[in-house]
C-alpha cells in the first residue's frame, strides 16, 4: 500500500512538477552561463521540490514555486564558494542624457534574437535573472521579487538598466554607432 | 507628461504594471511624440526578440530527468522487495527481463522513441487538422468516438474542457511517426483550437516523458497516466497549457 502510494505520487510529481523540468533547465544554463553547472542546480531544484512536495497544493503555480526554490539553490551555492563579484553597471554610462541623446528607430534594423541572447553574456548574472523571469518567463515585478527574494524597487531598477544596457550594446553593435539626432 | 517623466515609467507600461491613470497619460502623450513612441518599439522588439530566441534554443534533458527520477525513487523499497525471492528466481527475472528489452530495442530500432522529432511531427499534425472544414474521417458523433476511446485512452468519453471554452470536440485517428494516436481537436470562440493526442504506449519503457515545450508557435505538455500517454498541443501559455493538461488527466 505504502509502495503504491509513493508510486502514485511519483507520477504526480512527473506530471505536475517535472515537466517544468526543460523551462528551469535553460533558465540556469543562460542565467549561470554554463550548461553543467545549471543542470547541478536543476538537479538540486527538483530534489528538494520533492522533498517538499507533500506540502505543495495541486493547482498552485508550480512553476514560480520552482524557480524559487531554484534560485535558493543557487543563492546557497553562492554563499559556499568565494566568487570574483560581477562588475554591476555604470550609472555613468547612461546611454540617454536629455533629448540630445535620442536615437531614431530605424523600422528596418532586424534585431536578431541570437545577437540579443549573446549580449546578456555582458550582463551581470543579478540582472540576467531579473530580464529572464520578467521578458521570457513573463513573470510580473512582484512574483520576480518574491522569487528572488528582492524588494520590487531594486527589480525594476535592474531591469530598467538591463534592457537600457542591451540595446545599446545591440544598437552600437549593429549600427556601428549611430549618429544621434535631436 | 514630458518626454523625461514618460521615460522614467516607460518599462512599466511595457509591462503592464501601470495603472489605469497613468496607462492613459502615457498613451496621449505617445500618440503626438514619434521620439518616445520608437524607444517604446525599441524596448519591446528587444524583449520579443530576446524572449523568441530564448524559447528557440533547446537543450537535451532526458538524462537529467532519469537521474532526477532515480534519486527520487526510494532505493531502500526496491531493496527490502528483491530480498524475499531466492537465488535462482532472482536470476531467472533478471534474463527475462533482459531478453525483453533486447526484444524491444529490436522491434523499435531504439529504447528510446525520438521525442524532439515526435513533438515536432505532432505539432504538424495539429496545425494540419485544426481547420473545421478538415471533415474527412472525423468523428463527431458520440457513439462513434467511443470504441476509439477505450481503445486509445481506456476511456469512455472525451475530456470536458468546455470550463475553459473549448468545445465541439472533432476526433480522429492519426499516424505521427509511424505511431497511431486517437487526435481531438476542441474549438474556442476566441483563442486558436486546441489538440490532445492520446495513445497506450506500446511498453513501459516507450512511454512518453512528461514535458512542457515550445513548438514552432505551440506550447506542447505531454505526460503519461495508467499506461496513455497524452500530448495538449495549444496557442496558450504554459501556465494555461498546464492546467488543462491537469484536467484531461484527472478525467482519465
Amino acid at each position: 500500500m505504502v509502495e503504491w502510494k509513493r508510486t502514485s505520487q511519483l507520477e504526480s510529481f512527473e506530471r505536475e512538477v517535472l515537466i517544468h523540468l526543460n523551462t528551469l533547465l535553460k533558465a540556469a544554463s543562460r542565467i549561470l552561463q554554463s550548461t553543467s553547472e545549471g543542470e547541478d542546480v536543476v538537479q538540486e531544484t527538483f530534489l528538494r521540490a520533492w522533498k517538499h512536495f507533500d506540502s505543495f497544493e495541486t493547482g498552485t503555480r508550480a512553476r514560480a514555486w520552482l524557480f524559487r526554490i531554484m534560485f535558493n539553490v543557487v543563492n546557497a551555492r553562492k554563499r559556499k564558494e568565494s566568487k570574483i563579484p560581477q562588475t554591476p553597471l555604470d550609472e555613468d554610462t547612461d546611454f540617454e542624457q536629455g533629448q540630445s541623446n535620442v536615437v531614431i528607430f530605424d523600422p528596418l534594423k532586424q534585431i536578431e534574437g541570437q545577437e540579443i541572447l549573446e549580449a546578456t553574456r555582458q550582463l551581470s548574472e543579478e540582472h540576467r535573472a531579473v530580464l529572464w523571469l520578467v521578458v521570457v518567463e513573463e513573470f510580473s515585478y512582484r512574483e520576480t521579487a518574491e522569487i528572488l527574494g528582492l524588494p520590487i524597487g531594486t527589480v525594476m531598477s535592474r531591469l530598467h538598466r538591463s534592457r537600457r544596457e542591451l540595446r545599446k550594446l545591440v544598437l552600437t553593435r549593429g549600427m556601428g554607432g549611430r549618429a544621434a539626432e535631436g | 507628461m514630458n518626454c523625461s517623466e514618460v521615460r522614467d515609467i516607460l518599462q512599466l507600461y511595457q509591462d503592464n504594471e501601470l495603472d489605469a491613470d497613468l496607462t492613459l497619460r502615457l498613451q496621449r502623450h505617445l500618440e503626438p511624440c514619434p521620439a518616445c513612441m520608437n524607444l517604446l518599439n525599441d524596448f519591446m522588439q528587444l524583449d520579443v526578440s530576446f524572449r523568441e530566441s530564448a524559447r528557440a534554443f533547446s537543450l537535451q534533458t532526458e538524462p537529467l530527468r532519469l537521474r532526477i527520477i532515480d534519486a527520487i525513487r526510494p532505493q531502500s523499497s526496491r531493496e527490502s522487495l528483491w530480498r524475499h525471492f531466492p537465488a535462482w528466481m532472482q536470476v531467472a527475472a533478471v534474463v527475462i527481463l533482459a531478453l525483453a528489452t533486447a526484444v524491444a530495442i529490436f522491434q523499435r530500432g531504439g529504447f528510446f522513441s525520438d521525442s524532439e522529432s515526435l513533438f515536432a511531427a505532432i505539432a504538424s499534425d495539429h496545425a494540419a487538422h485544426c481547420a473545421e472544414n478538415v471533415t474527412s474521417g472525423t468523428l463527431v458523433d458520440g457513439r462513434e468516438i467511443q470504441k476509439p476511446l477505450a481503445l486509445y485512452a481506456k476511456s469512455q468519453r472525451l475530456p470536458d474542457l468546455s470550463s475553459y471554452g473549448y468545445t465541439r470536440p472533432r476526433a480522429r485517428i492519426c499516424i505521427v511517426k509511424d505511431q497511431e494516436f486517437l487526435h481531438v481537436v476542441f474549438y474556442h470562440n476566441v483563442t486558436p483550437p486546441l489538440s490532445v493526442f492520446m495513445r497506450l504506449h506500446p511498453t513501459a519503457a516507450q512511454r512518453l516523458q512528461s514535458t512542457m515545450i515550445h513548438q514552432d508557435q505551440y506550447t506542447l505538455n505531454s505526460f503519461t497516466k495508467a499506461g496513455v500517454d497524452v500530448l495538449v498541443v495549444s496557442a496558450l501559455d504554459e501556465e494555461k497549457t498546464a492546467a488543462i493538461a491537469q484536467s484531461i488527466s484527472t478525467q482519465l
